[in-house]
């Protein structure tokens, strides 16, 4: 074996372990013999593998499962749904979040409001509509189910007029 | 990144948001470090992130268990982050957002790996940053995938939709640009 097909092995199958036994072994034997192919190998080593191979990974900030969540959430919206039925979720879902009793009226206002809004469609989008408003509520529930790491502190009155109306 | 277990894709398959956030636990790490080092970007890094788990997501109820879960992850997170790369070439910002976001983050660095100590990390991230961001997207990508992920050239290979001998050669430049760049700063 040459230096050219050595190092040429060096860079690529010899140090990723991918080459047959018997070829390892003919790199092996030229090492033995070829001093500057020794420290080439130390050098593809040091710079150009080893060193990487503690890098690591590194999480994603918290706020991207918030976004990619919030995202599948809109893509589940059947086509036979008006856009507007997921504008009012989106308004529900703030005031859940949110979780201060004076939302509720909020609340309890844009429910009935969407139930409003799909009784006036036609009956077959009536019934998609109904799937996708239970889908919508279950998805939302499962947003606020206590794996999501959310304390109930939020639920605390915090105002003079929550506590005033509670 | 180890694979996901079978049942809970089928579970997330079947509409569980709790399943998908499970899957994403286990897997995000992977996608965002890949994205992070491959468009050297901390934003990009995030929307490929988000893009990459939501193309699993609208996907995931044709996945039939014929690749792993692993190997497709990869396939996806890899050629959004090198779509991200040719829509957006701003190598300069995109190394400061890398320091960034190294530092700032280096305590959540996975240390079952042998980095032991803050200097130890400094030294990493520095050669990291230098070395990585020279090379061209495509031999940066196989960099990643073969050394910090421990992909086989044959994972890369699908990985990437590419042949093995093109991951050979993509492999040999970079290395190449590595060692000579080393070189060039003395050490
Ligand atoms: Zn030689």
């Amino acid at each position: 074996m040459d230096c050219k097909k050595a190092q040429d092995l060096i860079l690529t199958d010899y140090i990723d372990q991918e080459a047959s036994f018997s070829v390892q072994e003919s790199v092996r034997a030229h090492l033995a013999s070829c001093e500057k192919c020794r420290a080439f190998e130390q050098e593809v080593r040091a710079h150009a593998s080893e060193d990487l191979r503690n890098a690591g990974h590194i999480e994603p900030p918290a706020e991207v499962w918030n976004r990619i969540r919030d995202a599948i959430g809109q893509e589940q919206r059947p086509s036979g749904v008006p856009a507007y039925v997921d504008h009012m979720f989106d308004f529900l879902r703030e005031s859940f979040f949110a979780r201060r009793p004076a939302y509720a009226f909020a609340t309890a206002f844009t429910v009935m409001l969407a139930a409003i809004a799909v009784w006036g469609l036609p009956m077959r989008r009536q019934m998609l509509a109904r799937d996708y408003l239970v889908q919508k509520t279950s998805f939302m529930i499962a947003l606020n189910s206590p794996a999501n790491g959310e304390t109930d502190a939020a639920a605390d009155f915090n105002t003079a007029i929550e506590e005033y109306l509670f | 990144m180890e694979d996901i277990p079978r049942d809970l894709i089928e579970q997330a398959q079947a509409g569980d948001i709790g399943a998908f956030e499970r899957i994403y636990k286990a897997a995000s790490a992977m996608v965002y470090s890949v994205a992070l080092r491959v468009t050297n970007s901390r934003p990009d890094a995030e929307e490929v992130t988000q893009d990459v788990f939501i193309k699993i997501h609208r996907s995931l109820k044709d996945f039939e268990f014929r690749s792993s879960f692993k190997t497709w992850a990869y396939r996806i997170t890899v050629n959004t982050a090198l779509n991200a790369c040719r829509k957006i070439s701003r190598q300069e910002t995109g190394r400061q957002d890398f320091d960034t976001v190294i530092d700032s983050q280096a305590a959540s660095v996975d240390t079952r790996g042998q980095i032991g100590h803050a200097e130890e990390l400094d030294r990493a991230k520095a050669e990291l940053d230098l070395r990585l961001a020279r090379l061209n997207p495509d031999q940066r990508a196989c960099i990643i995938l073969r050394e910090i992920e421990g992909l086989k050239y044959e994972e890369i290979a699908k990985a990437l939709g590419i042949n093995i001998n093109t991951v050979r050669s993509r492999l040999k430049r970079a290395r190449l640009a590595m060692i000579e760049d080393a070189g060039s700063r003395g050490d």
